[in-house]
């Protein structure tokens, strides 16, 4: 285990197996991935849909256990309890009770991630300052547009001060605006020290955040490349995109 | 054992404050309000047993209103949250699927405590508007009622996990429900069929018996249910049953 | 590779324990009448398992008590084949069918299957069962099938002490002594819950035997108790009429 790793797969495989008449479907999502995700970086999983990108965060948020290799998180079997104190997931589309308040519903989730309520008062003001949803601390979540659901679904992740954040599609559905505050939120998690794995379907989104990319097709994965390496190509990260899942 | 039980209480005070929240709570509510206050006919046709017929009206009325809401709730808890993926904004945390199971359970525990405690209000106003003071039978009535809703509702909990919609889950509860009360006569067809009678035999013993808990329906006789220290013991069977199937069902699934 | 199978048949087993509970609790039978001894009447059959289903059979023991009252409570249908039948010739004391209601005499062909069935719900349910064989005993002129209501009633209620009162009361309803009736019907007169009908001629019998102390005593009661109207009007028009006389 690389020390100054945040992540790691090793040979790592998932299979689910689709419930049929008789006997269940294997479908091998993700095949033999290795490779590691450092500390303090943001890496973009970029890939088609179905190239096994939800998979892998799940793996890593210790929502699912692989079927082959290993998944270590901050040292840590993902679905110890310690490494998911440390661990934030934003999900693609979170939905939250529409009759709470956005605070209500941070300290639920702060107060599940072991804060008490003397920490994680102050804790649910600061993120929602952070994400910008404090103007909007008296309307109930059922009065929220798409882009403030998605701050919340990131407030919700952070609130607890993660070392590492798995957000999953961060920019779906938003607004150009909405997409610029997200980008400046997620680099700003950077200058924290944090870790932060997204996917995109947006190449352009990730070729201005991302300081590294690991390009999936079919479950495996076809390339990794540096940021340095498409901001020196022309046609950048789309082109290089391009060639490796052709 | 804090480990365990403080993500469950947590959980629970948060599930319970969404079903009171729940418009479907709110619903059954004011349909209870509304169904209560019209029993006051039947009170008056009753001429002199106004009070037996306002009191009987009430209790079924309170328990079956517990019953619709207690199967709803039981069977939505988990399912809701799978479908909303609010599932995975718990399980990536810090969470242990057997402390937010048994907080899921607590929370329809107590939001039946509430609704029962909330119509029983109404139904006594009733009573005291109509010169009639609710009495001991009766709240050992609603108590052996509260008693037998938690019963259900870890039924049809333990159902959801394995049922492919929340509507069978509820099917399945209602069905579990009548046969419950039926539970008796079932033993009494056993010892007198000659064939099927093993089939009746083992049918009784894997349905849990309501009648135990039926106080409300002999209100002045004795030994109209079984006695607290029997029936409590009887309850905590089954919902350490159901709790263990959920938690077996529930331990290694992915989402 | 999970198996969900192997899952389900793991969580069967955490059931062990109530399945075991649950032969202790077999011999446990409630009070009421098996399911099974419910006769069908007027098409309730559907009722009856709503009833049974829901745990609610005193209730619907109370709809049934209630549909009973409002049956003697109106007036015979002369369609009613058994009623014309029955209407067509004279008593053999002479008095004649009524058509009305008002607890006047008439066949009133379901009055008893609506009794049993009453009864089949719920034996417990006392006003009813007393309401039920006084009006066949006093009302209706027939002891005979008040006794039968009376002694299922027993038989489902061995120790409901007003049913063995009555069935005594109506025992003697034959003989010349009602001095007798009255000592045996006082104690029921005397619950909160016995049928108004039941006080009224108790008051009665206590005046044919001379007894008006115990006969203005009743009738003071159901003028100040009586739900219904008439009774209680009744009531003191007797006990001004008692007390005229006294004077």
């Amino acid at each position: 285990m690389n020390r100054a790793a945040a992540v790691e797969f090793d040979g790592t495989g998932k299979i689910y197996y689709l419930p049929r008449l008789g006997r269940p479907q294997p479908l091998e999502a993700v095949k033999d991935v290795s490779f590691g995700i450092r500390r303090g970086e943001i890496l973009g999983l970029l890939g088609l849909n179905g190239a096994g990108k939800t998979t892998l965060m799940k793996l890593m948020a210790g929502l699912l256990s692989p079927t082959s290799g290993s998944v270590r998180v901050l040292g840590s079997d993902p679905r110890d309890p310690e490494s998911r104190r440390r661990t934030g997931f934003l999900p693609e589309l979170p939905y939250f009770y529409p009759r709470y308040r956005p605070a209500e519903a941070l300290a639920y989730y702060a107060s599940l991630s072991g804060m008490d309520r003397a920490a994680a008062a102050p804790a649910v003001s600061s993120v929602m300052e952070k994400v910008g949803l404090a103007p909007h601390a008296g309307k109930r979540i059922s009065e929220f547009s798409k882009g403030m659901m998605q701050r919340l679904g990131l407030a919700q992740a952070l609130v607890h001060g993660p070392d590492l954040v798995i957000l999953d599609e961060p920019a779906s559905g938003l607004d150009p605006i909405a997409i610029h505050d997200m980008r400046v939120l997620i680099t700003g998690l950077r200058e924290e020290g944090r870790t932060v794995v997204l996917s995109s379907h947006s190449i352009s989104e990730l070729e201005k955040v991302a300081d590294r990319v690991v390009m999936l097709s079919r479950g495996s994965v076809v390339s990794c490349v540096e940021s340095g390496a498409w901001r020196g190509t022309e046609g950048g990260l789309e082109k290089l995109f391009m060639e490796a899942v052709r | 054992m804090k480990a365990f039980f403080s993500p469950a209480l947590r959980v629970a005070s948060h599930s319970l404050r969404l079903h009171l929240r729940d418009r479907f709570f709110g619903l059954f509510l004011l349909f209870s309000l509304l169904l209560i206050y019209s029993s006051l006919l039947v009170g008056v046709m009753a001429v002199y047993q106004e009070r037996r017929a306002l009191v009987d009206f009430g209790l079924a009325l309170m328990e079956l209103m517990g019953l619709a809401f207690c199967v709803y709730a039981s069977a939505t808890a988990v399912s809701s949250e799978v479908e909303t993926k609010t599932i995975y904004l718990v399980f990536s945390r810090p969470v242990p699927r057997h402390s937010y199971l048994l907080g899921k359970m607590l929370a329809v525990f107590g939001a039946a405590a509430v609704l029962l405690a909330a119509t029983a209000l109404m139904h006594s106003s009733l009573l005291l508007l109509r010169g009639h003071a609710p009495d001991g039978p009766y709240f050992a009535a609603l108590a052996y009622s509260w008693l037998k809703l938690t019963i259900i509702s870890s039924l049809v909990f333990a159902v959801s996990m394995f049922s492919t919609s929340s509507l069978s889950s509820m099917v399945i509860g209602f069905i579990l429900w009548m046969l419950g009360h039926f539970a008796p006569e079932t033993v009494l067809m056993a010892a007198q069929a000659a064939g099927e009678g093993s089939l009746l035999e083992l049918l009784a013993r894997l349905i849990p018996n309501f009648q135990l808990f039926n106080f409300k329906d002999a209100l002045d006789v004795r030994g109209a249910a079984a006695p607290p220290l029997a029936a409590l013991p009887y309850a905590a069977a089954w919902w350490a049953g159901s709790y263990g199937f959920a938690w077996a069902l529930l331990r290694r699934k992915e989402f | 590779m999970l198996s969900p199978a192997k899952d389900l048949a793991a969580g069967l087993l955490f059931f062990l324990p109530a399945l075991a509970l649950n032969p202790l609790a077999a011999p446990y039978r409630p009070p009421l009448p098996p399911v099974g001894e419910i006769e069908e009447v007027r098409r309730g059959a559907a009722e009856d398992a709503a009833a049974v289903s829901f745990g609610a059979r005193r209730l619907f023991a109370d709809l049934w008590f209630i549909r009973l009252m409002q049956y003697y409570g109106t007036r015979e249908s002369v369609h009613d084949e058994r009623v014309r039948e029955h209407h067509a010739h004279h008593h053999a004391d002479g008095s004649v069918c009524h058509h009305g209601a008002g607890w006047e005499k008439g066949l009133y062909p379901e009055f008893v299957p609506l009794s049993f069935h009453v009864l089949h719900l719920d034996p417990y349910f006392h006003s009813a069962v007393l309401y039920s064989a006084a009006s066949l005993a006093y009302n209706l002129d027939r002891p005979a099938e008040a006794r039968e209501v009376l002694e299922l009633a027993i038989e489902r209620a061995p120790r409901e002490w007003r049913y063995h009162s009555l069935l005594a009361a109506v025992g003697y309803s034959g003989e010349t002594d009602p001095a007798e009736i009255v000592r045996l019907l006082l104690p029921v007169v005397r619950q909160p819950d016995c049928p108004t009908m039941l006080k009224n001629q108790t008051a009665f019998l206590s005046k044919r035997a001379g007894d008006y102390a115990t006969a203005a005593a009743i009738y003071r009661d159901m003028a100040e108790n009586a739900p219904e109207k008439e009774y209680a009007e009744r009531a003191r028009r007797e006990l001004e009429k008692l007390e005229t006389e006294a004077r």
